[in-house]
């Protein structure tokens, strides 16, 4: 495929994008164009391939077949002569630098103190000055209002804590797209809204953002659009008043019928 | 009946003992240092190696530790001098044979070490653009140390009773001094008695000192 003029303002391009896990089929053809600035939300059930979806995005996981493009430049493959080999360990560093990504279960460093686990990508991949990332991870932290846990270990905060840190850990690499890979879903019910409102903050300061997510109230909120997969393809994709308000198809208004039952329930 | 026992004759010469442990603890120093580098790269080898090198890793640490390490110590001893025309010194023979041994377990130590770190670590190391060196060195070693240096405690008593082995080709450390004394001194209980003493002696001190370590590191998770 040509590398069309366009791909340069999108963000992210996936086109035809197939990914199996052995026999199992679990995206089966995936074609999305990402604006720069645009947020959006990946939503569905279980095993939708929407967490599969995004780590293609950053290569955690290999493409089966299909491209994905990331500012324009391929993501996993490089260009020699006229043929495309499979990126190098350096390529795809190089790559994930301007990608940061929030897992579910924090995956913060445990055995390094807070400040380290945010300075580590800055000072060791960026080779930037250990002074000026210190400074800078201080205002980070101070951004997503832990300043006060510099020195702690992550065993030591509360989930919700640890995701925050996470967050400012993705950001110091000053990234230009971040993944949301169900940020509050290992979260206790209560510590979900302190995690929410900082990628909330990151919305509004307009960083691109792609969030798998089953917080449908905040997904309405943030997102310039809405995406909803099933069996490994989009279904239905639009902006959120009209994904939420009068989905066109049947599976998913079943989805958000289910969902929003049970996010009902929560509150009564 | 009871036994009348008589240390006197048996711990006269003392300085023969303190020679014999001295010697326990030299050829377990060499094949500690011998096993404890090439154990890295076995590991190395066998877990980002290419294909034919992981399988060549595979049958040698296979085949290392299902040998009994006697029989090693006595094929480098006998055999090996006559295959190859290198003669080797007794100290020799049970370095190079109990090192590789132990290589073959601290390699598989290793790489359950590395392994078991949570896959989490790698993603989150990758996704911040580390390189795979840059991964292993910062976020995936200093984890795996946790797990591994604990056992490497053990592995290193098995290193310590596993060099009275090296008694059968005449390297003199402790159990080679006590198979001479009970022979001179007609007193094989008393003898080994006291050397049995000075293994404990030995392997608890290290023992101390391993959890001393480990504490000053603060592997305490």
């Amino acid at each position: 495929m040509s590398e069309p003029a366009t791909e340069a303002r999108l963000k992210v391009r996936i086109s035809n994008l197939h990914k199996s896990f052995g026999h199992m089929e679990v995206l089966k053809g995936i074609d999305l164009d990402i604006r720069h600035g645009e947020k959006v939300s990946l939503i569905g059930p279980s095993g939708s391939g929407k967490t599969t979806l995004l780590r293609c995005v950053n290569f955690l996981e290999t493409l089966t077949s299909g491209e994905v493009y990331f500012e324009g430049e391929r993501v996993g493959a490089r260009k020699v002569g006229d043929r495309w080999l499979p990126a190098r360990d350096r390529d795809l560093a190089r790559l994930r630098t301007r990608i940061g990504m929030v897992f579910q279960r924090f995956n913060l460093f445990p055995h390094l103190d807070v400040l380290t686990n945010i300075m580590i990508g800055p000072v060791s991949v960026l080779r930037r000055d250990r002074a000026e990332a210190e400074a800078e991870a201080m205002a980070l932290l101070e951004k997503v209002g832990l300043a006060h846990k510099a020195k702690a270990y992550p065993e030591a905060l509360s989930g919700g804590q640890q995701q925050r840190v996470a967050i400012a850990r993705a950001l110091a690499m000053k990234p230009s797209l971040m993944l949301f890979d169900e940020a509050t879903s290992a979260l206790d019910p209560e510590l979900v809204g302190e995690v929410l409102k900082v990628m909330h903050d990151l919305a509004d300061e307009g960083m691109t953002m792609i969030i798998v997510t089953h917080e449908m109230e905040f997904a309405r909120d943030v997102s310039n659009r809405v995406i909803f997969m099933d069996h490994g393809l989009v279904v239905e994709a639009g902006p959120p008043e009209q994904v939420f308000r009068e989905p066109a198809q049947e599976r998913t208004r079943a989805f958000l019928r289910a969902v929003l039952d049970k996010q009902a329930y929560r509150v009564h | 009946m009871s036994y009348q026992w008589d240390f006197r004759l048996v711990v006269l010469d003392w300085r023969m003992w303190l020679d014999a442990a001295g010697n326990t603890l030299l050829v377990c120093a060499a094949a500690l240092a011998l096993a404890v580098p090439l154990g890295l790269l076995l590991a190395a080898a066998r877990m980002f190696g290419p294909a034919p090198l992981r399988w060549a890793v595979i049958g040698y640490v296979d085949f290392m530790r299902t040998s009994a390490l006697l029989i090693l110590i006595i094929w480098f001893y006998f055999a090996f001098p006559m295959l190859f025309g290198i003669n080797l010194s007794p100290f020799m023979a049970a370095t190079v044979a109990i090192g590789l041994q132990t290589a073959a377990y601290f390699a598989e130590l290793c790489r359950a070490g590395i392994n078991a770190v949570d896959r989490g670590q790698w993603e989150a190391a990758r996704a911040i653009g580390m390189r795979t060196t840059t991964m292993l060195r910062l976020i995936i070693f200093p984890q795996a140390l946790r797990r591994i240096v604990p056992i490497l405690f053990s592995l290193v008593a098995e290193v310590i009773k596993g060099s009275s082995l090296a008694a059968v080709i005449t390297f003199g450390e402790l159990t080679y001094a006590a198979s001479q004394v009970s022979a001179d001194t007609y007193r094989p209980i008393e003898t080994y008695t006291v050397v049995a003493l000075i293994y404990f002696v030995i392997i608890f001190t290290a023992s101390r000192l391993a959890s001393h370590f480990e504490r000053r590191l603060g592997f305490q998770r």
